[in-house]
């Protein structure tokens, strides 16, 4: 098809009519779009947004046992490369901005934390990795823990 | 004077991918959460949303691509004839190094060491490139030994024809599995598959050594076509990646400049991530039209090569690309006929 088209039109024309169609259309498809595809899910309007909110409790370890509580959203431990765009899926969880885990059910033990105070962060995923948003923005929680300094021995 | 335009031009070529700032990437997963969740928020730039704009940048991109390719109407006869030498060897040369960059990518994807930011190295084997990963297909696991054997007999370049026949099969199979996610890959696969198989194995090669090389070596017309039809995946391929992830998701191109403290030479990031976009649309269209086709090549090395630097990625992750872009920058548009291998030719092998 392009070689016919190049035939009939001359390699300039084409390019040239390509790129202008491009600049034409791109206007109207980024004022429709939301936050970038490959990033993000974006859960329809028409549904209520899931919402996730943490319960914390520190053991007598000095780990930190995390319940993340979710409304309107069902956890699973399958990943697929293209997830539809429905409230399930898995996720993801940072401690002081970095990801250390990624949770396949409400509950998680996180390890290794040092003394003192950290930022846990959670944000709801889909099935394939991409942070799910709603009409509010991301779907996540964020809470400062602190994990006081056990005595030597 | 002629091979000196040439290799001005070239270089000019060049410094536009550097000074740009050209970054093929479209990987979101480079993105830290705290960029993500900016992200999340941002607005899309104005420029992306006028028309005015975009047809300015159409316009520029039109403007310096016509003058292009009027100085290889004037010129492109001329510096074929003189580069002629280069492409006669670049059928020794040029396959060896597609089939060895290639294969050194498939094996690491086979075995995990390829793995996308984020996940463990050698824990999970991908199909082909990081984000493809093969836990998220249950049942296709074979995928991985497939590709580690594929992976051997290019490095070993036995078989090679075979193997690219079996590199096109495995690049419409990803299509199948994966889905439309994999559209942005294919075309950069079933390309190098294509080039093997009209190519075979060049030099330091098992089959060389075998004799069997010569085992379906396509006619000359065929291998021509063959030719074209790699110059339209890959040019394809380029221009679906610029509309898909850049001129339709402006804020991701943004947010990973961004992330990668890209000099911009005083530009704001959507002038750049704008001028990024029309470089590899036009780069793209080019190789479609099958013009230009050394100094795209030249250019999409430099601007891979710089990403790589930027964003502290390996190269490995576009071996592929390197292979299939140092082929085009020896042969250009035509494939070489009736090369006969010369005695300096064979010692060399």
């Amino acid at each position: 098809m392009p070689i016919q088209l190049c035939a009939v039109f001359g390699a300039k024309g084409v390019l040239a009519s390509m790129m202008l169609a491009l600049a034409m259309l791109t206007p109207y498809v980024n004022a429709a779009s939301g936050p970038p595809r490959s990033a993000f899910l974006l859960l329809p309007e028409t549904e209520p947004a899931p919402q996730v909110d943490l319960d914390v409790h520190v053991t007598d370890t000095g780990e930190l046992d995390l319940m993340i509580v979710t409304t309107g959203f069902r956890f699973t431990t399958t990943c697929v490369p293209e997830a539809a765009a429905i409230p399930v899926g898995h996720a993801h969880i940072q401690v002081d901005g970095v990801k250390v885990a990624s949770a396949y059910h409400p509950r998680m033990l996180l390890t290794g934390l040092t003394p003192g105070v950290h930022q846990i962060n959670v944000v709801l995923r889909g099935q394939d990795h991409r942070a799910l948003v709603s009409a509010g923005g991301l779907i996540a929680k964020d809470m400062s823990v602190e994990i006081p300094a056990r005595p030597m021995g | 004077m002629i091979v000196r335009a040439f290799k001005i031009s070239s270089l000019a070529l060049f410094s536009v991918a550097l000074a740009a700032s050209a970054s093929w990437a479209h990987e979101a997963w480079i993105l830290t959460p705290r960029e993500i969740e900016a992200l999340a928020e941002a607005p899309i730039p104005a420029l992306f949303l006028s028309q005015m704009w975009l047809l300015v940048a159409v316009a520029l991109s039109a403007g310096v691509a016509l003058a292009a390719l009027s100085a290889e109407d004037r010129f492109g006869a001329e510096i074929d004839t003189r580069l002629r030498p280069l492409a006669s060897s670049a059928v020794e040369i040029g396959p060896t190094i597609l089939r060895i960059s290639t294969g050194l990518m498939l094996g690491l994807a086979a075995l995990g060491g390829l793995p996308r930011h984020g996940v463990e190295p050698w824990t999970t084997p991908t199909f082909l490139v990081p984000d493809m990963a093969l836990n998220l297909v249950p049942g296709w696991d074979i995928l991985a030994p497939v590709q580690f054997a594929l992976a051997l007999f290019l490095i070993l370049g036995l078989a090679v024809r075979l193997c690219g026949a079996v590199l096109f099969a495995l690049s419409v199979l990803g299509l199948a599995i994966f889905g439309a996610g994999f559209v942005a890959y294919a075309p950069h696969f079933a390309a190098p598959g294509i080039m093997l198989m009209l190519a075979g194995s060049g030099a330091a090669a098992l089959d060389r050594l075998l004799g069997t090389d010569a085992l379906f070596r396509p006619g000359p017309e065929v291998q021509q076509a063959a030719w074209r039809a790699t110059q339209i995946l890959v040019g394809a391929g380029f221009i679906y990646l610029a509309v898909a992830f850049k001129l339709f998701q402006p804020t991701l191109i943004i947010a990973i400049l961004d992330h990668g403290n890209v000099p911009t030479l005083g530009l704001p990031l959507p002038v750049v991530a704008l001028i990024m976009t029309s470089v590899e649309v036009t780069s793209g269209a080019l190789l479609v039209m099958g013009r230009l086709v050394r100094p795209m090549a030249a250019l999409l090395i430099g601007a891979m090569t710089f990403l790589a630097v930027v964003l502290g990625e390996t190269p490995l992750f576009h071996a592929n690309l390197y292979g299939v872009m140092v082929f085009y920058l020896m042969v250009g548009e035509r494939f070489p006929r009736g090369v006969q291998i010369t005695p300096r030719m064979r010692e060399a092998m």
